[in-house]
């Protein structure tokens, strides 16, 4: 019997799969003779794990952080342990955090610490409501913490870079909108996923990948256990999973401007991908739950930056 | 005085023309041609091929498909509300009229927001539907409830001023001679408030068509199958396909046109008749 899968990812993602999909069922239906359709769904990752727990039927979730896969395990729709289920911990792509800067500025952002000069106004969402801006605030205090400084060091460097902030707008795309479109701000703090998605659409602006420090932005994939059960065929939602990390679906998320967690395909596109030495996963900072509470939770870090540069 | 005075109150009306004109094109007219200009500066065939897309074609027949649930439905609504309530008086009348118009105070998202907690996989009747595997929200039936919600007032708020105004004494004319609640109905009392009605009927259409809020929410927005034209709208600009955001969002300015158009010309067929 022909097989439907429905697919739940973040907005980004969609050039990727809509080009991995076609390959994958071509290669399914030559192997097993089954048919295999999709059914795709694409928004910002924070509000497509909310759909999931309140009962969109997902077979596969691939997100834009593990917390938000945590969000739906909590809610008993993924078992406990879907980090072992597939290659690489499961994290199907990596990304990088960076600085995109306007051809016509005279101003030079080329380090993290570029980003505490006065003279500089900073774009970069709100992490209360943005994932991506969760990376780039980890970013920001991992630059002083992860290099040599003390906490102390970190709280008033983050202090200066978020007075340099005119807004927080509420998410990634809406803070693009702001530096681009509104002309707002000298540097724009994105993924560089997004980035070369943006040039490949014909918005072209300069932007560096900070060498000195950054941090290793993970997307997951998950098969949800509770939809796959009921509707009984695990088989082609495991082989799914497993083949976005064969070198083909590799090449094309390379293409689509993730970096690659395939060693060879990454190696292919090392040009593109510049390799960050001094570069932080989540676990340094102790996993999401815990970066999640000590940095953004109320009362947390964040907060505590943003009350002091308040009182000012 | 007279030689004065006339000048200056030309003045101040060509002024306030004035005024008014550029208010209108400042918010109503560049915005238009702003939807049309992005849709078409790079050729037809962008557009074309837009609309060639299966997506595309999917959201434009949703779209369709949301207007032919919700406006009949709001329409037999609204009529029976509005006679209910125009026609008399009982206790909790004023309470009715205002549950009525709660649509209209209540933000779609929040709209929305209630329908999921309601019919959501945890929520109180959704886990009762679950049980059944019916699926409401994220498929149409939830895309269709919030579509009835922000549009069930609109007939109904158009149709009881032209009721009240009209008075009973035509109705109860008919009826001493004789005729039947279903003959008032069709004969007397549908003809005098055919305006009212059909302006309540477009306004349904418009929105049912046109809402995005409350439908997004319980959509989950699946390619070609939960969205409509707003919110594939909002997908393909935020994929960065900004020609086939702005082809659908034309298309979805023509089926607004469409709409008035019919109006136009059922008003020019019926207005003949119109000298009772």
């Amino acid at each position: 019997a022909p097989a439907n899968l429905t697919l739940v990812s973040y907005a980004v993602t969609r050039d990727a799969f809509e080009k991995i999909i076609p390959k994958f069922t071509e290669e399914w239906k030559s192997k097993t003779g089954q048919d295999v359709t999709f059914e795709q769904s694409y928004g910002g990752s924070g509000s497509q794990t909310r759909a999931v727990v309140d009962g969109l039927e997902a077979d596969i979730v691939a997100l834009a952080l593990s917390s938000d896969v945590q969000k739906i395990e909590s809610a008993g729709l993924i078992q406990p342990g879907w980090e072992q289920e597939a290659p690489n911990g499961s994290i199907v792509t990596n990304s990088v955090i960076a600085f995109v800067t306007k051809a016509s500025d005279n101003i030079k952002v080329e380090k993290w610490a570029d980003l505490a000069n006065p003279e500089v106004k900073v774009i970069t969402a709100n992490p209360k409501t943005s994932g991506g801006a969760r990376w780039n605030f980890l970013g920001i205090w991992g630059s002083v913490t992860k290099t040599g400084g003390t906490e102390e060091q970190a709280f008033d460097f983050a202090g200066k870079v978020l007075a340099n902030a005119p807004v927080l707008p509420k998410d990634a795309r809406e803070s693009t909108d702001v530096f681009y479109k509104q002309g707002q701000g000298n540097v724009l703090l994105n993924y560089e996923n997004e980035v070369l998605l943006a040039k490949q659409k014909g918005e072209n602006q300069p932007y560096i990948i900070p060498q000195d420090f950054n941090v290793s932005i993970s997307g997951p994939v998950a098969v949800v256990d509770t939809t796959v059960d009921k509707k009984g065929t695990r088989e082609v939602r495991d082989a799914f999973v497993q083949y976005l990390f064969t070198p083909e679906a590799q090449q094309i998320f390379a293409e689509t401007g993730f970096r690659p967690v395939n060693e060879e395909v990454l190696a292919k596109f090392a040009s593109q991908y510049p390799k960050v030495e001094n570069l932080a996963t989540i676990e340094e900072f102790g996993g999401w739950k815990k970066a999640q509470a000590e940095f953004f939770d109320e009362g947390g870090i964040f907060d505590k930056v943003i009350t002091k540069i308040g009182r000012q | 005085m007279l030689t004065i005075n006339l000048p200056k109150t030309f003045k101040v009306k060509y002024l306030l023309i004035a005024l008014a004109l550029f208010y209108l094109i400042l918010v109503l007219l560049l915005p238009a041609i702003a939807v049309f200009y992005e849709a078409f500066h790079k050729g037809v065939e962008p557009f074309i091929q837009a609309m060639g897309d299966r997506n595309f074609q999917s959201a434009l027949q949703l779209t369709v498909v949301m207007a032919l649930i919700s406006v009949p439905l709001n329409t037999v609504f609204g009529l029976c509300a509005a006679w209910v309530l125009a026609r008399n008086q009982f206790p909790g009348r004023a309470l009715f009229l205002s549950v009525l118009d709660l649509p209209f105070s209540i933000s779609p998202v929040v709209a929305g927001l209630m329908i999921v907690l309601l019919y959501g996989k945890n929520g109180w009747i959704g886990s009762w539907f679950a049980s059944w595997d019916i699926q409401i929200i994220f498929s149409v039936p939830g895309m269709a409830i919030a579509t009835i919600f922000v549009t069930l007032p609109f007939v109904a708020r158009e149709v009881i001023p032209v009721l009240e105004e009209l008075g009973p004494e035509q109705e109860e004319a008919a009826r001493t001679l004789g005729a039947k609640d279903w003959q008032i109905f069709w004969r007397v009392t549908l003809p005098n408030i055919r305006w009212g009605l059909l302006y309540g009927v477009l306004l349904t259409n418009a929105r049912a068509m046109g809402e995005f809020g409350a439908v997004a929410v319980v959509s989950g927005s699946i390619l070609g199958k939960t969205s409509t034209l707003p919110i594939f709208v909002e997908q393909e600009y935020k994929n960065y396909q900004t020609e086939a955001a702005f082809g659908a969002a034309v298309v979805l300015a023509l089926l607004a046109v469409v709409t008035l158009v019919l109006k136009e010309i059922l008003e020019q067929r019926t207005g003949h008749h119109k000298a009772v």
